[in-house]
């Protein structure tokens, strides 16, 4: 994480002058009379970086997976290793470590290219933080032995060139949501090394959220009376093409109330939803308008409207994607209606 | 639909043309020869407004006048399901259905149980988000009433279906219709949809767990829906009967205990299944509900794989098919790479093909290592397969492969016949499916490599459906939505 802060330090220090120099201050408000209409100028921007440093393991043997000294998972959150890492997925990729690198960030990975499926999996339930691939892990719900694993475990055959093994810990059963730390792995005839620690660094993720170039969205205050529309929204946050194909994986909204400032919250942009002073969210079953007035925060409340206080969010979320950076994100200010002529 | 084209459109009234019409309502895409409406309805009528392949096909004398009232709304859970009634004056109808498409030439066709209340009708197989029109035709022994032309808007797709991408390379040589499929995954939101040639979703379903084997029953009106439950006691365990409308969803979960990947239903209404692990000796037991209907909570075990294989190892069934023509069931054993034949009645084997860890097969010739998931039954003796091929049972691990083997059952030889390997080859160690299809394609479903492809006879790519997001769990590519599966 501390790569990724300073990332941000480095992209705070220099969006002030680029800003003298296009010779502007803060983007311009957009009002409206609460129906907003989602588009690249409103959107915030999203990119990122995932580092997986493979370490070099004994081809043809048994191997063990040890997880007990992860207390912090990529995101910087917490980790319990016995309580919260209770799915431990072995994946060998199709893929060599910078591309499966590269197409987890884009979400473009495709779990084609995952060679054994479903992946050996290990549910520890009695407290283990470690385990053997032969003793431990089943594929399918069989055991894994020699006999069965060999023929994935041979260097000739599952090079670097072609090839990533990941060992992920998560919490929860559904392959590759909640991931919370994952060690690559590659064979090497001449390794005589059979374990693979995980720890708090075995994945390294640098990120840059950039909320101060998006034109905020005037609506009024008090009143939940709004409606979001991405239809017409041609690219998400992290600049890839919204098609009609692609429009509907948006299944969820957010709307966050923040005492931070915009600057803040990019810097603390993986916490959005446990900082916030109130959150509500709302499913979205069909369609691409969020109607506001859905939204509904952890008790059941609904939201109010906005006021003039902190900072309010929107953002729109996919639920079918990889990375979990929202597809839209916008910030929303209150203006006195109507809004004046232009 | 050109013979149709030609019968003006006459509001709330008949037609008084008679003429015939190649192409009836049923060619393409609507009630099939072996389907809906149009199998024993005669499909050549007499005088009738529909010609080949035709669905009305009570023949009589020509058109005759009626008033037809329809009312219709897609379906409040599945809004591209549309839900049509209707009255009309016309006495005694001996058939009746509604054709409809995305504009007035129609191109598909709901057949009408005359016996449903209001002739409650669904009009199966549309896209979301349009607008469709359909017409409503009642036969009697004086003839046919045409009603008028009418439409229906559909709603919009569930948020959160995996984005398909389809690459058509002929269209022409496409076979047309629909996958029914689902998903596999672990746990969590994956429902059971439906998708058209073009890739667009036509149907979903959303049971709350995964959808690991999504089939029709044979009367058309359910779609079961099992959970993959792959090992045994996953909390996403689920088996559910869903109304075609989605409006009635049955929870049979426990009725099914212990099941794994999929159920079967049979012609009869009951529904074969196996058990995970149940045997005494720990291997799985082939199960099967009574016909009639709603399942109780005693099927009946009516062999266990290992018995009626006689293998010595672990055993994982996977899949099981009915065979019609001599009333047996056939299932899927992973971990002895074979297919056993048991009667229905009995659970008598009368054969096993191909196998490993001790088991004999009936059968010489041209078998197979390395595992084996869906299958078809072409006929009694000629079976299309999906062997994964996998390098850690025995297989070359060369790509995953359509196989299909001709059984002489009195020289006890299996002999291939066809064969087909993806180019690159798609190696999946679990899941995969295959069909052969009216038109001599046969589609090959690679499970959790997210790719299904429909291919010629000779093996060249007709079309390719991707995924980046899902694994497709069993499948069934149908002409049409309605009457009895194909596979």
């Amino acid at each position: 994480m501390k790569r990724a802060n300073k990332l941000l330090f480095l992209t705070g220090t220099l969006l002030p002058l680029l800003a003298i120099a296009c010779g502007s201050g803060s983007p311009s408000l957009t009002c409206t009379d609460g129906s907003i209409a989602a588009n690249e100028a409103n959107d915030y921007a999203f990119s990122s970086t995932l580092t997986l440093s493979p370490v070099k393991v004994k081809s043809m043997s048994d191997l063990t997976f040890d997880w007990g000294g992860v207390t912090q998972d990529f995101l910087g959150h917490p980790v319990d290793p016995v309580a919260d890492l209770n799915s431990i997925f072995l994946l060998l990729v199709n893929l060599p470590v910078a591309t499966f690198e590269s197409q987890l960030i884009d979400d473009s990975f495709s779990q084609s290219s995952i060679a054994i499926t479903p992946p050996p999996l290990f549910a520890p339930s009695g407290g283990q933080t470690s385990g053997s691939l032969f003793n431990d892990f089943t594929a399918g719900g069989e055991p894994i032995d020699a006999t069965l694993a060999g023929p994935y475990l041979d260097a000739a055959t599952y090079t670097p060139a072609n090839s990533t093994f990941a060992i992920t810990a998560q919490t929860g059963a559904n392959l590759g949501t909640g991931i919370r730390m994952l060690q690559a792995f590659q064979l090497d005839d001449a390794s005589t090394n059979t374990t693979v620690t995980l720890t708090n660094t075995s994945t390294g993720l640098t990120y840059d959220a950039n909320l101060h170039s998006l034109h905020p969205t005037g609506v009024p205050a008090g009143t939940a009376a709004l409606t979001l529309d991405w239809g017409q929204l041609g690219a998400n946050a992290l600049g890839a093409q919204i098609t009609d194909n692609t429009r509907t994986n948006i299944t969820s909204a957010i709307v966050g109330h923040y005492s931070q400032t915009p600057a803040e919250l990019e810097g603390q942009f993986l916490d959005l939803q446990t900082i916030a002073e109130d959150l509500y969210t709302a499913d979205i079953a069909s369609g691409f308008v969020l109607d506001f007035t859905t939204l509904k925060d952890a008790g059941g409340n609904s939201f109010p409207g906005i006021d003039s206080t902190g900072t309010w969010l929107v953002g729109l979320i996919c639920g079918v994607c990889r990375n979990p950076a929202p597809w839209y994100l916008t910030i929303l200010e209150p203006v006195k209606q109507p809004c004046a002529s232009p | 639909m050109v013979g149709l084209l030609a019968i003006g459109p006459g509001c709330g009234k008949s037609n008084s043309s008679g003429g015939s019409g190649e192409g009836g309502s049923g060619a393409t895409g609507g009630s099939s020869p072996t389907g809906g409406s149009s199998a024993t309805g005669g499909a050549t009528a007499t005088g009738g407004a529909t010609g080949t392949g035709g669905a009305t096909g009570t023949g009589g004398g020509g058109t005759v006048s009626c008033t037809i009232t329809p009312m219709a709304s897609p379906s409040s859970m599945i809004p591209t399901v549309g839900i049509v009634t209707f009255t009309t004056t016309l006495p005694s109808p001996t058939e009746a259905h509604i054709d409809f498409g995305l504009d007035t030439g129609y191109g598909m066709t709901a057949p009408v149980d005359l016996a449903a209340q209001s002739y409650r009708t669904l009009l199966l197989g549309m896209k979301p988000s349009k607008t469709y029109h359909f017409r409503i035709s009642v036969t009697s022994s004086g003839g046919i009433c045409l009603g008028g032309d009418n439409t229906i808007a559909t709603g919009a797709q569930l948020n959160g279906l995996p984005s398909l991408d389809t690459t058509t390379n002929n269209k022409a040589a496409l076979a047309p219709g629909f996958v029914v499929t689902g998903q596999y995954v672990t746990s969590g939101h994956a429902p059971a949809f439906i998708f058209d040639s073009d890739g667009s979703y036509v149907w979903w379903y959303d049971d709350t767990s995964d959808a690991c084997g999504a089939r029709m029953s044979y009367d058309g009106n359910y779609i079961w829906i099992a959970s993959g439950n792959v090992p045994d006691g996953m909390t996403t365990d689920h088996v559910h009967r869903v109304t075609m409308d989605g409006l009635t969803d049955t929870d049979f979960t426990t009725a099914f205990a212990h099941h794994s990947h999929e159920v079967t239903p049979l012609p009869d209404g009951s529904v074969a299944f196996f058990t995970y692990g149940t045997g005494t000796n720990g291997c799985d037991d082939i199960k099967i509900f009574p016909t009639g209907g709603t399942p109780s909570s005693t099927a009946t075990t009516l062999v266990n794989a290992r018995t009626a294989h006689g293998g010595t190892a672990s055993c994982h069934v996977n899949y099981i098919q009915y065979s019609p023509s001599d009333d047996t069931l056939i299932f899927s054993d992973l971990d002895n790479d074979c297919l056993t034949k048991v009667s229905r009645t009995t659970g008598a084997t009368v054969w096993v093909l191909s196998g490993s860890n001790g088991i004999t097969s009936t059968f010489t010739g041209d078998l197979w290592k390395g595992g084996q998931h869906g299958f078809q039954i072409l006929s009694a003796n000629d079976i299309l397969l999906f062997n994964n091929n996998s390098p850690s049972s025995g297989g070359s691990g060369s790509g995953a492969t359509a196989l299909e083997v001709m059984l002489d059952t009195g020289a006890n030889t299996s002999t291939k016949v066809w064969s087909y390997t993806a180019s690159p080859a798609i190696q999946v160690m679990a899941l995969g499916d295959v069909q052969r299809l009216p038109n001599g394609n046969t589609i090959v479903n690679y499970g959790p490599a997210s790719t299904i492809e429909e291919v010629d006879s000779g093996g060249t790519v007709v079309q390719e459906v991707t995924s980046t997001r899902t694994t497709f769990g069993f499948f069934e590519k149908r002409a049409t939505l309605y009457g009895p599966s194909t596979k």
